[in-house]
């Protein structure tokens, strides 16, 4: 009898096969922030030069998840009276239209100065003056930087704009080869450069923790230079050293939150197993690496440290396709037996787990209807919810250290885009640009 | 003693149904949580919940594929002589030998100590193409289905085993559609278990590389069951001394 109505229960699941969306609720409703009109006075650089840098703070503020940036109108820039918008500066206007933060801008003997206007609170700040070089790559980053400081201002979090992105890029090489090298840029996309010279197969990099604002930031990565894939380390045009030395491939290297242990998967024991070594600060290996989790008839991959560094999220289809398990790293005192943990059920194909800084999310790629989306699982709720749409496949998604900004790439038959999205606005923004297949983004850390 | 004989048996066979219906429960339960799938998800969840059920008759034998973490000091120093601390688990090492060996990978470094560095390896030649032909695998799977290619492989360990010269590298490689890095990961498991054949085909594995290449290296550009099928493979570079 109990078969019998298990068998109708099971039935009943293959009849019932509809797929249910849930959308996370978004925490904070986007506030309007009206940036004015860039204010120029005649100078050496030409005025779209200003203009860029004006639409670059639009950009910063507009995807930072917590403002909308309402498009210039003329009535609104009348209410300024230049050069001191403080002086005469109108808050009913403000109050009117509902606007709670407004940012003046102005450029003077090349130096471009920011107010910003609390409506709510009646007060205003005048940030320190930037001057402008013309160097479009040193004023992006000053433009980064002031928009970070706003962000925190004004929305009490971290911004994330001055941080930047290390991914690898494939392309074809001279010998209609494939070839693939590390490659830097800010947190928009632009800036772009190549920082390795393998002349190789580069791929899965990382920042180690800790490296924000730094000129030659330390960063690992695979690569196949010999023939089979090992995990380097190396900072922004040196020549990269071995990190591991262990016979056999290593792939998919991840690192704790203090850089003193990296996951990473190996076959140097006959199977596609999760291993573990510790280093010292300066990166180098502290004794042996040690086999954390191998099963037969099984492939392990793509390793994720909690923040704690005392869990290891992993990827294994030894139940089945691929889906994410969590394992406690243990130190060798421990003497319980500890087991994977099935993390992810709610799709079958599951990838690239990435953990978010903050420790209550996990973002990784499962397959719906065909198709690789980014999805995320709630360690609190517990609950797995998609945060993309779209026919591209998606995946390899990576946090930013505010837990709340990830970027991924898209994975095409001849290309792939990185893509920037927050848990606040979920229409993703494409920030790579030019030929190559862009991938394996990650952020660095403050 | 016979009336003892027919109790345990039939105590065996009614622990064995009250399993069977707890197993069955769990299928269920399984099919439940995944019921919001759409219906081309639903046969992967079969193929789920069958692996759950196996492992669980596995375990009413006493196997348990799981493996586990280190247990004391002694453990945690290793081998003085290997270059990692292995997990000490029987079941990784001889449980399963039949059908998933592990192979440690060769001692020796590429490029030092008369060990060809492996960017001096080469496709095999129009000669010895009957010899290294490329094998194929089943979607996510790493074993060959196909008996022909698994003679294939034995006729490579033969020629190897005259030829000890002869060293090669295997490289795994995936179809396009599961994730760049898993298939990182697949590829590795391909190229793998090909080299655990050829070792238990009597070649020296000292004298067998592998590599794996994802999906990055597809030898068909297109989208179809047959392309897929054709990149799914293991394929040989040699170099002989």
């Amino acid at each position: 009898m109990k078969i019998r109505l298990l068998f109708l229960l099971l039935v009943s699941c293959f009849l019932h096969s509809e797929e249910i969306e849930v959308r996370l609720k978004t925490a904070v409703q986007l506030k309007p922030v009206y940036l004015s009109r860039m204010k120029t006075e005649p100078s050496q650089f030409d005025w779209r030069y200003f203009e860029d840098l004006r639409s670059l703070l639009e950009f910063d503020l507009s995807n930072g998840g917590f403002a909308s940036v309402p498009s210039i109108r003329e009535e609104w820039e009348q209410t300024f009276h230049w050069p001191d918008v403080r002086r005469e500066f109108d808050l009913t206007v403000w109050k009117k239209e509902k606007i709670p933060f407004v940012l003046t801008l102005s450029v003077s003997r090349n130096v471009l100065q920011l107010t910003a206007f609390n409506i709510e609170k009646g007060t205003s700040k005048r940030y320190a003056e930037i001057p402008i070089t013309g160097r479009s790559e040193e004023d992006r980053k000053q433009i980064h930087t002031l928009t970070d400081l706003l962000h925190k201002d004004l929305f009490g979090v971290e911004g994330i704009a001055s941080l930047r992105l290390i991914y690898s890029q494939r392309t074809k090489g001279i010998e209609t080869e494939w070839v693939s090298e590390i490659c830097l840029c800010d947190s928009d996309g632009a800036n772009a450069k190549q920082i390795t010279a393998e002349q190789s197969y580069c791929i899965t990099p990382s920042f180690y923790p800790h490296t924000a604002g730094l000129a030659n930031p330390s960063f690992f990565f695979v690569s196949y230079k010999q023939g089979q894939s090992k995990i380097y380390w190396g900072t922004p045009h040196s020549k990269p050293e071995i990190a591991i030395e262990l016979r056999g491939s290593q792939l998919l290297p991840t690192i704790n939150g203090k850089a003193t242990q990296m996951a990473f998967i190996s076959d140097a024991a006959g199977r596609p197993d999760l291993f573990i070594q510790n280093f010292d600060a300066s990166h180098r290996p502290i004794g042996k690496a040690r086999q954390l989790f191998s099963a037969p008839r099984a492939t392990q991959a793509s390793p994720t440290f909690s923040p704690d560094g005392k869990k290891v999220a992993f990827v294994s289809d030894k139940d089945g396709p691929p889906r994410v398990y969590l394992l406690d790293v243990l130190t060798p005192k421990d003497t319980k037996r500890p087991r994977p943990h099935l993390l992810t059920t709610r799709n079958r194909e599951n990838t690239s787990p990435a953990w978010s800084p903050d420790g209550t999310k996990l973002a990784y790629s499962a397959k719906v209807d065909g198709v690789r989306q980014i999805w995320l699982y709630d360690f609190e709720t517990g609950e797995e919810t998609p945060l993309t749409t779209g026919p591209e496949n998606k995946e390899n998604p990576a946090w930013a250290p505010n837990s709340f900004h990830l970027v991924y790439n898209t994975d095409l038959e001849d290309s792939g885009e990185l893509f920037l999205i927050n848990l606040n606005q979920r229409e993703p923004i494409q920030i790579s640009k030019g030929i190559g297949h862009k991938r394996f983004a990650s952020w660095e850390t403050w | 003693m016979r009336n003892e004989v027919h109790w345990n048996l039939r105590r065996i066979f009614e622990a064995t149904m009250k399993l069977s219906v707890h197993l069955f429960s769990l299928a269920a339960l399984l099919m439940m949580s995944s019921c919001c799938h759409n219906s081309g998800q639903s046969w992967e969840d079969v193929k789920t919940a069958g692996r759950y059920m196996q492992r669980g008759v596995d375990a009413l034998w006493g196997k348990d594929y799981e493996s586990r973490m280190l247990t004391s000091d002694e453990e945690f120093i290793g081998p003085y002589d290997g270059e990692f601390i292995p997990l000490s688990d029987s079941d990784l090492k001889g449980a399963l030998a039949g059908s998933d060996t592990a192979i440690p990978q060769p001692r020796g470094i590429p490029g030092q100590k008369g060990i060809p560095a492996l960017d001096k390896f080469y496709f095999p030649p129009d000669a010895l193409r009957n010899v290294f032909q490329t094998v194929h695998f089943e979607t996510d799977e790493h074993v060959l289905r196909d008996k022909m290619e698994v003679q294939a492989i034995a006729q490579t360990a033969s020629y190897l085993k005259k030829n000890p010269n002869v060293f090669i590298i295997v490289s795994g490689h995936c179809d396009e559609r599961a994730s760049a890095s898993y298939n990182m990961a697949l590829g590795m498991r391909r190229a793998n278990y090909i080299r655990g054949l050829l070792v238990k085909n009597g070649v020296d594995l000292n004298r067998i590389y592998t590599v794996s290449r994802g999906k990055e290296e597809p030898v068909v550009m297109g989208h179809s069951l047959d392309e897929w099928k054709l990149n799914r493979r293991a394929e040989f570079k040699i170099y002989e001394k």
